[in-house]
Order: C-alpha cells, then sequence, then structure tokens
C-alpha cells in the first residue's frame, strides 16, 4: 500500500515540481521585477519572461526524460515481455529492475510470466502423457494387430477402409490397393459383403440380433477381386452415436478373414474323390457278386467261365483294395485336419520332451535332431515320448536316453535309444492304452498315433541297444506363408477412426481441402522435353487422406523408358540404363499408377511438366488421368507472391522440411517432400480463406494465368 | 524229404480254411490256429517252417506271436508272413521291423501268397527236423 501511496506520491511529486518550480519562477521574477519603483522596463520583461519559460521547460524536459526512462520503456519492454510469453511461449524472466520506478508492476509481470510458464509446462506435460499412453496403446493395438493370423478390415458405411492389418494384405494379396480411405470393394468381391450386410442390417432393425446367437455377426465367403482367392470370414455390424442421436445406428462394420481357398480345394478333391471312389466300388462288388453267383449256380462251370470269374475276382479284388486305400487315405485327411496340427522344428519338439519330465525321474536324456519341421500336435506328442522315456526307464532299469529325430523323404523318425533289451510289444501296447495328460482330454497314446495316422515299435538297434521308432510327418516348412508372402514394409498408419464420421459430399469442388484424399506424385525423366521423345524413368507416389500423409501407402516403379538415358540426366537423379534394364514399361507401369491413384486428386510441384508425361502415354497404356489436379508451385505462389522462390526447395526450406541428401531428386524423396510442403500450404490456404477444392483450382488458374503472361510458366 | 510245415494263424475261419486248401494244393503241410494263445502252444509243440499271421488275431496279436518266435533263438529260424488289412507304409515297416520275413496286405491274390511263401522256404534250407 505504501509502495503503491509512493508511487501515486512520486507521480504527484513530478507534476508538484513543475507547478512549485514553475509558480516558484514567476514569483522569483516578480519580486524582482518589483525591488524597482520606476515603469517596468521592457528588457526586464522579456528577461524575466524569458527566465520563467527557460525553468518551466527545463523542468518539463526533465520530467518528460524521467518519465519516458522509468514509466514508458519500461512499459514498452513488459508490453514485447507478456507478448513474447503469450504468443512465442518464450521463458525468459522479465530483467530485473526493468520497471524499478513502477512499484508493483515489476513482481506483477514476473508472478504472471512465472504462472503462466507454470501453468503451460503442465499442459504440456499432460498433453504429453496422454499422447504417450495414447501411442503406446497404438502400438499394442498394432502389435496385436499384427500378429493375428486373420486379416482385419474395419469400414465404415461407405465401405471405406478405416484400419487394416499386415496380415489382410498378405490374404488378400494386394499392396497398394488397399488402403486408408479406399473402398474394400477394390479389392474384394462386393456381391457377398453387401448380401451380409443388408441381412446385419436388417437383423438390428428388427431387434432380432438382441437374441440371435451371431448378434451382430454373420459368416461371409467371398472372393479376391482378381477371383485367385477364397476368403472366409466374419462381418459384424459397428454400432456408433452421433452427437445429437439418441440410439445407436450402425456405423460400418468389421470384417475378420482368412484365406480358405486351398482348404477348399481340398474338400472339392475331396468330395470328388469319394464320389469317384464310392460310384466305381459299387460296380466293382456288383461284378463280384456276380461271379459269386455263377459259381455257386447249379450246373458244372466250364473252363472258359472259371478262367472268367478268376480274372474277375483278382482284378475286382486288386482295385477294391486300391480304392480302400485311397478312402484311408481321405480319411486321415479328414482326421487330421480335424485335429490342430503345427508346424515345429524337431530340435524345438527333443527340448520340449527332455523339459517336460513329468514324473521327476533322473533322466538324462542327450537329444539330437535334424533341421527338420514336424508336422504334428507338437503337445500330445510330447505327452507321448514323456510317457514313454518314463516307463522304459521302469521296464529297462536305464537312465540315460539319446533321443533323436531323423529325417528322412517326407518324414523323420524320431528315436528313442537306450542301452538294454528292447520293450516287449505287449508292454509297449499297455503303455499305449493309458490315458495321457488330463489336458488332452480322455486321450490315450494310442489314440495320438491314430491322429498322427503313425506307428510306434521297438527294434534292436545294434551294439546291445534298442529303440523306440516314431515315424512324423515332415513338411516343407512354408518361410514365405510363416513371413507372410511378399514381406510388406510396416505401414505407420494403419488406422484412421475419423474416417468413420466423414461426410459424403455431392460435389468434389466444394468439399473441403483438409478432407479430400490426395495422391501426391512425382516422375524423374530422359530429358525435359516430353514432345522431342523424352519418357519417364521413375514414378512415384504417396497418398493423403484426412490431412495426413500415409507414409506406408507409396507407389514407387521404374520404367522402361525403351531408350538410352542420357548421362545428364542420370547424373541429376541417379537413375542409370543398368538400374531400368528389367523394369516394367510404362504401359504397365501406368495402368498399376492409376489404379493406386484412383479417383484421389493429384498434387505434384510444378504439375503441368509431370501431368504432360502422363497425358501423352496414357493412351498407349490404356488408362487416363481425368483427376483434379493441384500444382504446389501455383498454389505457394498464391501465397507467397510471384517473387518468392517456390523450388521445392525453397519451399522445403521455408517449412523446415527434411528431406535426406540421398533421396532428393529421387521420385518417392520428392513426393515425400511435396506432400509434406502442400499440407502446410493447406494450412495457410485456409487462413487466407481458401477452403475448398474449387476456391484451390481457381487461385491456381489466376496464377497461372499471371505467370503465362509474365512468360514464366 | 518231409513236407514243409506252414501253421496259419487268423481267426476268420474262412481264411484258415482257404489257406489250408490253397497252400495244401501246392504241397505243403498245413494247420491252423484261430489265437494268439493257441498259435504259441502249437509252434511250441511243434514248430514249423513258416508262420502266416494275421495281424489283427485275437489273445496275443501277430506282432507279439513274431516277437515270441524271432526272440527265441532255437526258433529265430522260422519265417513269418504277416498278413493285414493295415496297409500303411508304416504298418508294414513296422512289422518288418519287428522281425516279419514278409508281410502281405488284404486283399491279396493266391499267387502272391504261394509265390512269397515258396520264396522264402525255397530260398533257405528247411528247418532241421527234431531230434
Amino acid at each position: 500500500m505504501l509502495d503503491r501511496l509512493s508511487l501515486r506520491l512520486r507521480i504527484f511529486l513530478f507534476f508538484a515540481l513543475i507547478a512549485l518550480g514553475g509558480s516558484a519562477a514567476i514569483v522569483a521574477a516578480m519580486v524582482y521585477l518589483g525591488r524597482t519603483e520606476r515603469a517596468l522596463p521592457i528588457d526586464d520583461l522579456v528577461l524575466m519572461g524569458g527566465a520563467c519559460i527557460g525553468v518551466l521547460l527545463a523542468l518539463t524536459i526533465w520530467t518528460w526524460l524521467k518519465f519516458d526512462e522509468h514509466v514508458a520503456k519500461p512499459i514498452l519492454a513488459i508490453c514485447n515481455h507478456l507478448k513474447a510469453a503469450a504468443h512465442a511461449k518464450a521463458e525468459g524472466d522479465i530483467k530485473s529492475g526493468t520497471a524499478r520506478y513502477l512499484g508493483f508492476l515489476e513482481p506483477a509481470v514476473r508472478e504472471i510470466t512465472t504462472n503462466l510458464s507454470e501453468t503451460r509446462r503442465e499442459v504440456d506435460r499432460t498433453i504429453a502423457a496422454a499422447t504417450a499412453e495414447s501411442e503406446q496403446q497404438k502400438q499394442y493395438l498394432a502389435t496385436i494387430l499384427r500378429d493375428l493370423q486373420q486379416g482385419v478390415v474395419i469400414c465404415n458405411r461407405r465401405h471405406e477402409v478405416l484400419l487394416y492389418n499386415q496380415r489382410a494384405l498378405e490374404i488378400l494379396h494386394v499392396a497398394g490397393d488397399i488402403g486408408l480411405g479406399r473402398s474394400f470393394f477394390g479389392v474384394v468381391t462386393e456381391q457377398s459383403f453387401r448380401h451380409a450386410l443388408t441381412r446385419l442390417e436388417n437383423r438390428f432393425r428388427t431387434g432380432r440380433h438382441i437374441d440371435h446367437p451371431d448378434g451382430l455377426a454373420v459368416l461371409v465367403i467371398a472372393a479376391t477381386r482378381s477371383g485367385n482367392y477364397t476368403l472366409k470370414g466374419r462381418v459384424s455390424l459397428t454400432l456408433g452415436r452421433d452427437g445429437g442421436e439418441a440410439n445407436e445406428t450402425p456405423r460400418g462394420y468389421v470384417v475378420i478373414f482368412e484365406d480358405v481357398t486351398d482348404e477348399l480345394a481340398a474338400g472339392i478333391w475331396r468330395d470328388r474323390m469319394l464320389h469317384d471312389v464310392t460310384s466305381d466300388m459299387r460296380q466293382r462288388i456288383a461284378n463280384l457278386a456276380m461271379v459269386g453267383d455263377l459259381l455257386t449256380m447249379e450246373g458244372e462251370i466250364d473252363a472258359e467261365e472259371k478262367a472268367a470269374a478268376k480274372a474277375t475276382f483278382e482284378e475286382d479284388g486288386r482295385a477294391l483294395a486300391e480304392r480302400l486305400d485311397r478312402l484311408d487315405q481321405i480319411s486321415s485327411d479328414l482326421l487330421s485336419s480335424a485335429w490342430p496340427m503345427t508346424q515345429v522344428f524337431a530340435k524345438t519338439l527333443l527340448e520340449l520332451i527332455r523339459e517336460r519330465r513329468s514324473e521327476g525321474r533322473e533322466i538324462r536324456v542327450d537329444i539330437a535332431g535334424d533341421d527338420v519341421w514336424l508336422h504334428c500336435d507338437s503337445a500330445a506328442i510330447v505327452d507321448l515320448v514323456d510317457r514313454l522315456l518314463n516307463r522304459t526307464s521302469v521296464f529297462a532299469r536305464v537312465e540315460q536316453f539319446e533321443l533323436r529325430i531323423t529325417g528322412r523323404e517326407r518324414r523323420a523318425d524320431l528315436d528313442l535309444a537306450w542301452q538294454g533289451e528292447p520293450v516287449t510289444v505287449r508292454a509297449l501296447e499297455t503303455w499305449l492304452d493309458e490315458r495321457l495328460d488330463d489336458s488332452l482330454g480322455a486321450m490315450t497314446g494310442t489314440d495320438v498315433l491314430n491322429r498322427h495316422k503313425t506307428e510306434i515299435w521297438c527294434e534292436p538297434a545294434g551294439d546291445g541297444r534298442s529303440r523306440l521308432r516314431l515315424p512324423l510327418v515332415t513338411v516343407a516348412f512354408d518361410t514365405a506363408r510363416a513371413q507372410g508372402g511378399v514381406r510388406l514394409e510396416a505401414r505407420p498408419e494403419f488406422y484412421d477412426f475419423d474416417l468413420f464420421a466423414r461426410i459424403e459430399r455431392d460435389s468434389l469442388a466444394e468439399t473441403p481441402l483438409r478432407d479430400l484424399t490426395y495422391v501426391v506424385f512425382d516422375t524423374e525423366t530422359t530429358g525435359l522435353e516430353p514432345s522431342k521423345g523424352d519418357q519417364m524413368v521413375q514414378i512415384a507416389g504417396v497418398r493423403i487422406v484426412n490431412g495426413r500423409m500415409l507414409r506406408g501407402e507409396i507407389f514407387d516403379s521404374l520404367i522402361h523408358p525403351g531408350r538410352a538415358i542420357p548421362r545428364v540426366s542420370s547424373e541429376v537423379h541417379g537413375i542409370t540404363d543398368a538400374m531400368v534394364a528389367s523394369a516394367d514399361p510404362v504401359t504397365t507401369v501406368l495402368p498399376r499408377f492409376h489404379r493406386f491413384v484412383g479417383d484421389a486428386v493429384l498434387v505434384a510441384h510444378n504439375a503441368a511438366f509431370d501431368m504432360k508425361f502422363l497425358t501423352l502415354k496414357q493412351q498407349e497404356a490404356g488408362c487416363s488421368f481425368n483427376n483434379p489436379v493441384l500444382d504446389t508451385v501455383l498454389l505457394a505462389a498464391a501465397v507467397f507472391g510471384a517473387d518468392e522462390s517456390l523450388t521445392l526447395d525453397a519451399l522445403a526450406e521455408r517449412f523446415a522440411i527434411k528431406i535426406a541428401a540421398e533421396e532428393r531428386h529421387t521420385a518417392l524423396g520428392d513426393s515425400l517432400a511435396t506432400g509434406l510442403t502442400f499440407l502446410r500450404l493447406i494450412d495457410l490456404l485456409e487462413a487466407g480463406g481458401v477452403a475448398t477444392l474449387r476456391e484451390a483450382i481457381e487461385i491456381s488458374e489466376k496464377q497461372a494465368a499471371i505467370r503465362r503472361a509474365q512468360g514464366k510458366y | 524229404m518231409p513236407k514243409q510245415s506252414i501253421l496259419v494263424v487268423d481267426d476268420e475261419p474262412g481264411i484258415r480254411l482257404y489257406l489250408k486248401r490253397l497252400l495244401g494244393n501246392v504241397g505243403f503241410s498245413v494247420r491252423t490256429a484261430a489265437d494268439g494263445d493257441e498259435a504259441v502252444a502249437s509252434i511250441e509243440a511243434e514248430p514249423p517252417d513258416l508262420v502266416i499271421l494275421d495281424v489283427m488275431v485275437g489273445g496275443r496279436d501277430g506282432y507279439e506271436i513274431c516277437e515270441t518266435i524271432k526272440k527265441n533263438p532255437a526258433r529265430a529260424g522260422i519265417k513269418v508272413v504277416m498278413l493285414s488289412a493295415k496297409s500303411r507304409a508304416i504298418e508294414i515297416e513296422k512289422g518288418m521291423a519287428l522281425g516279419a520275413d514278409a508281410y502281405l496286405t488284404k486283399p491279396f491274390s493266391m499267387d502272391e501268397l504261394r509265390d512269397t511263401v515258396r520264396g522264402l522256404l525255397d530260398g533257405e534250407p528247411a528247418a532241421e527236423p527234431e531230434g
């Protein structure tokens, strides 16, 4: 209070000083003039008046200087400090003593900025924590989805993909054709899905889903667009509620699917075989029955009849036996396909057996295994061999065993060997009739053998050794399948649930720039003059969906130009004749790029150049690029003015976009840089009132006209 | 030279009859047993030159009878032909691993069996007569 009063008092004193000083100067002047009795000489009056004015001026100037130094300057400094703190998030403290004559102002400002900083830090910390948490959850989700054996795709009601996992790409055998915001029906046949969705929506509308055993899910069998693969899966309707809605409505659907092509083919083959074999058997049994009738007929049969009967018996008997073998094979396949068999590495299986040790006996087991993969129910085999190990140890009174897996053609023998007598058939059969571990159900060793279509026996192994031999089926480990066929790069952006709420617009032109799907692309060429025979040697593109550049959804392909690449061009983009020697020609690459683009808006830096190459070749390639096109050069000119440098390098520098040196001047590197530049330009265009595609095209055309007029373009 | 003797072990009376007639017709002395225990007793009483064993015979099964024969050094020279409806390669391998000299899968032809038996007995000297 005292300080505050003293600030006010101080200001009062300044003004009091001017008043008192001015008054004192006037009084002093009047006293001086009053000393004489004669009429006041003009000179004295002027002198005194001047002195008074001088004193007043001096006082005013001195007061102004003091005010400027101690009030105006500190207030300005404080204003700048507050502005910086408010907008630029400056953290620095106000310089001490800046406003030492302004009482509480300096500590008050210091308090405000400190509080602001602290609040800001707190907010940042909270945001960082929330971001880290959501990032972690995203990672969990990504890991789970990646490791799933089924393909997962989530779509909105317009069948646009909102989420997909790696397995979905592998099962659908697609790379660039599926992506966020793309139609799911671009990769699968739509009829069965539409049918399933109609059923589900009917079920939902009539409320039957509440009591339905499958709820809002239904089985679907479909095929990939190419028709090469059959898919089996479940479609589930996803419900959601918009802000104003009272009830949940279908927002989209989840498809979980697997590839059943092989399974289905095997099933069809099996059915056909069963049909053929059984009808053939019926015929042969009829033959045998007829011969039986002939032989048991009254009366003698002659030598010819006897020979015919013998031939029929022999041929049909043999044929029946052969058909039975085939039936046996079919039934075995059915059995093993119903039983969960997995691929297990021989050494792993042996280690699992050695570690099982269910009865805790002092048994030493040496293991050795060939590098083969076995097709078996490993848990059941481990339990069976462990049981045999324990029983044999007691039976033969041995503690030292050797467990070995030897690979042979399409099978491997699992041998359990020891020094001593063989196990008798009777003992082995008794052990095999015992129930194994309870976790395997009421399964006996014989059941396990039957399921594996195998046998076990004991035989001498030479040098007084014996062995139990258990043959198992081997498989050529399908590494391509295990790794998912063509291993695709992990995709950083694999979901975008904002697409659930994407509003369908009638007019592309009136769609906000941020809501559009783009393909930002770039080409590398043999030269700058397509009309004089220059050709593309590389084309790359990246998708932008919902304002995000999807680095996982890229197109990048070399093109065989059908002519030599001039050295001067190779020096720019680094692509040589040797590199494109085995590349596809433009007539193959362009249709692929066309599919990748779909109905997205095309974006390129200096788009006219790239579009010229595209349109010159489109007829030959049998596709046409009628998509709307935006040019980052023209958009940047609209934002920054045509006098600024608008090269990709200059724009990237302006927007602090880093391009690795080795990526610069590659079609993909430049596409990525152009994509990031374009996203920044959208922000600036929106701020300048350019919000829709139509407006962006209009300002581009204006810029193009200006440049044409200036002869620059 | 005495007739070579064959023991047929099968629980199907029809098969026993058929094999006895078939092998008897080509000059062997054939006797039969209807289950595993009877077979072992018969072998103990008078070892044959060859035993035709149905794997799935009752009592002791074919594998066990084969094992019993081959484990006894005095009887190990007796030839064993296994007959079985089990026709997978692994089942045949199991039979051979347990000491069978031949393995025929059902159904088989007369010629096949006759050739197999002759092959086994002609290639080897007949079992030494007792005493």
